[in-house]
């Protein structure tokens, strides 16, 4: 029996390594930046492959990859696209593609991953590609900012164009607390919060525990104060926080104060903050205008939308035309090992207007990055009409945004911890000026 | 009285039951909720609307069974490769007189404090370089080599305790080196063989990093990864990925409270040298 047995684990191992050998060496699939010749294409001339490394888990990133590949088959037949799917990591898994020399053609990133990758030569300038000066041409009125950096270099194709964040409120919840809209000023927003509260809603959802949502808020308040928001903070290279950036503060905090937010509000995160708003005990959310799509699913005509408050009433009908949404670099990058550079750029800026095209004509979203000459022909939500009919053409400026990492970073601590009781306007100022002393030299 | 004690005794193990349970049973029933029910209305109660439509997404929404599959394999072969090797690296060090034993045994025990994100780079290069990269190789080699170090400790410990005896009355029997391992050695360490198989594989199975890393061809994804479908852009459908937990978790909870039972009885197996 023992005898047996042994034979059958020897059996086993031996068939193990067998196979496993075989697993190793059996597909040999290099997936570095390859374009390699796969078949060939109908009339016979042989196909390019791209890698793309591309968002495509969910409707909002599916479709219109899927769309763009689609009319890329009629515009390149000879290309073919391979797809890397890329998920929610912080670009995590670029950054090892690109510690490992494993880059794909074309990858999809931000601003803040593409400094990296221009000091580590892993994306190419796309500065003198014929493709650069037609995308210039077809972009939007505004978003210079999108498609150049702020060092004059082109490092992207971008899509969508300056998004920006707004404040979510359901309208029922508002008149069953007797709450006035518009909501114009602090004080008014101050005293909704005391009202909901009281009626026994959460005032304000706020997924908190991610910091870049606190630096939102933020900055909503800030560019009631300073059309141009962060990008003071480097631009006029202040060694303290000017005053329209310690007002801002100063509202925030009163707003905390006020009860605006709930106590657990940064160990809150989207999910837990959006089933609030969505299941009726937040009577407000802040999310960028990406948000309209979801908050129309789940509250139909019982949501809407409302500008940030200002300081006073002449404040808020002065700066209405100053957007907190901060244009910077981002998109489909090129790889420089790219072995077919040329076809990846054209590739690449292709795949980026067809998004936009697909985001204008199927959802309705104005927020695109190039002009589209197709029609509208989904439906879109009220709050997207009225971002189309009201805010875009009377857009005064975008904000600007903050390139310096250790500026941005004591902004992104900082704000969130103002949602922390106890914690002071005084050191919220005291730890950014530190910081702005240094960096700002 | 007798009852009263009875109860008593058995309340903690009762009480430890349910902490141990509860996990599953709490995965289970927020597979079957939406998130507004997770994080909202009903978090901790039982689903009040089963939403098998969870479990009809994650099973369309991915190749399950090729996951499965994948994921089957890969445990599997990498799980025999480290006992068959451990077995033998232990024997060589626990059994045997050579030079260098002590210091090859010390190298071997640093391999488990070497955390993965320090090696996860020059991994990667070196899974490029062998043009393992989306093959089962690109994971069967690295956890075998990660699992290595824990699972001859293990071998190492039980050797150790092995009486000279049996290898001397082998000898005398005229077995050779060889026969000795194999007859003598491994079946006397079976208890360790079946807790080390249960534990590598559990942690083959459920590893996520390496193989996020170093897997992108979809023919090749291993259940773990299937989790990341259902993080959207900018929600998760936690409803689903408790399903894909589920699905996932399932065979694996079977399989261990069958095997865990076989390591039982494999621990009360008295010694083999006679009294």
């Amino acid at each position: 029996m023992k005898r047996k047995y042994m034979k059958a684990l020897s059996v086993l191992a031996a068939l193990s390594l067998t196979i496993s050998l075989t697993a190793c060496g059996g597909k040999n699939s290099d997936n570095s930046a390859s374009s390699g010749n796969s078949g060939g294409a109908s009339d016979g001339t042989k196909k390019i492959q791209i890698k793309v490394y591309a968002q495509h888990f969910d409707e909002d990133t599916a479709k219109p990859f899927d769309y763009a590949v689609e009319e890329l088959k009629k515009e390149m037949p000879n290309v073919e696209i391979v797809l890397d799917e890329a998920v929610q990591d912080g670009y995590q898994k670029l950054k090892t593609y690109a510690a490992t020399g494993n880059m794909p053609d074309i990858y999809e990133t931000d601003w803040t991953t593409l400094q990296t990758f221009a000091k580590s030569k892993n994306v190419e300038l796309l500065d003198s590609y014929p493709e650069t000066a037609d995308f210039k041409s077809k972009l939007n009125t505004g978003l210079e900012s999108r498609l150049t950096a702020p060092d004059g270099h082109v490092y992207a194709f971008p899509y969508t164009g300056i998004e920006f964040q707004l404040i979510y409120y359901n309208k029922d919840i508002f008149q069953k607390a007797g709450i006035q809209t518009p909501i114009k000023t602090i004080d008014q927003l101050a005293d909704a919060a005391k009202k909901l509260s009281a009626a026994g809603y959460t005032p304000m959802a706020i997924f908190a525990k991610e910091k870049w949502i606190t630096t939102a808020f933020y900055a909503g308040l800030v560019t009631r104060e300073d059309a141009k928001g962060f990008g003071d903070l480097e631009a006029g290279k202040p060694a303290a926080l000017p005053t329209a950036f310690v007002t801002a503060a100063e509202q925030m905090k009163k707003l905390q104060e006020g009860g605006l937010f709930d106590a657990n509000a940064t160990n809150t995160n989207y999910d837990q903050a959006s089933s609030q708003f969505y299941s009726g005990k937040a009577a407000m959310f802040v999310n960028g205008q990406w948000e309209i799509y979801s908050s129309t699913e789940k509250l139909g005509d019982k949501v809407d939308w409302m500008y940030w408050p200002a300081k006073d009433e002449a404040t808020y009908d002065s700066s209405k035309g100053f957007i907190n949404g901060a244009g910077s670099p981002g998109g489909f990058s090129v790889s420089p090992s790219s072995k077919n550079k040329e076809t990846a750029v054209k590739v690449a800026s292709f795949l980026a207007q067809k998004y936009s095209e697909y985001k204008y004509s199927v959802l309705g979203s104005p927020i695109v990055s190039v002009k589209v000459d197709k029609p509208m022909t989904g439906e879109v939500p009220p709050m997207m009409k009225r971002i189309a009919d009201e805010v875009l053409p009377n857009v005064k400026s975008y904000a600007t945004a903050v390139s310096n990492v250790q500026i941005k970073n004591v902004i992104d601590d900082n704000t969130q911890n103002m949602l922390v009781s106890g914690f002071t306007v005084k050191q919220f100022t005291d730890n950014v000026n530190r910081i702005l002393a240094k960096e700002n030299k | 009285m007798k009852k009263l004690r009875a109860v008593l005794i058995q309340a903690p193990l009762w009480i430890y039951f349910v902490i141990s349970v509860y996990p599953l049973v709490w995965m289970i029933s927020y597979s079957l909720k939406n998130n507004d029910e997770i994080f909202v209305t009903n978090p901790f109660g039982f689903p009040t609307h089963f939403r098998i439509e969870n479990y009809t997404a994650a099973w369309s929404q991915f190749n399950i069974p090729r996951y499965f599959m994948n994921s089957f394999i890969v445990s599997s072969i990498s799980t025999l490769l480290i006992i068959v090797l451990a077995l033998m690296f232990s024997f060589a060090i626990a059994r045997m007189r050579w030079k260098f034993r002590e210091s090859v045994r010390l190298y071997m025990t640093i391999g488990m404090f070497m955390p993965l994100q320090v090696i996860m780079i020059p991994l990667a290069i070196l899974v490029r370089d062998f043009h393992l990269t989306n093959t089962y190789g690109a994971l069967i080699v690295p956890y075998v080599a990660i699992g290595l170090p824990f699972s001859c400790l293990i071998f190492y410990g039980f050797m150790k305790g092995i009486p000279g005896e049996l290898e001397e009355s082998a000898c005398m029997d005229g077995a050779n080196i060889y026969r000795m391992f194999i007859q003598i050695i491994v079946p006397v360490v079976t208890p360790a063989i079946a807790t080390v198989a249960i534990f590598q594989f559990l942690s083959n199975w459920n590893e996520f990093m390496l193989a996020y890393i170093l897997i992108s061809d979809e023919a090749m994804k291993t259940l773990p990864l299937g989790l990341l479908f259902f993080q959207g852009q900018y929600s998760t459908d936690w409803g689903g990925m408790g399903a894909v937990m589920t699905i996932a978790s399932l065979p694996m909870v079977i399989i261990y409270l069958f095997f865990s039972e076989q390591v039982e009885n494999a621990m009360t197996v008295g010694s083999a040298v006679k009294g």
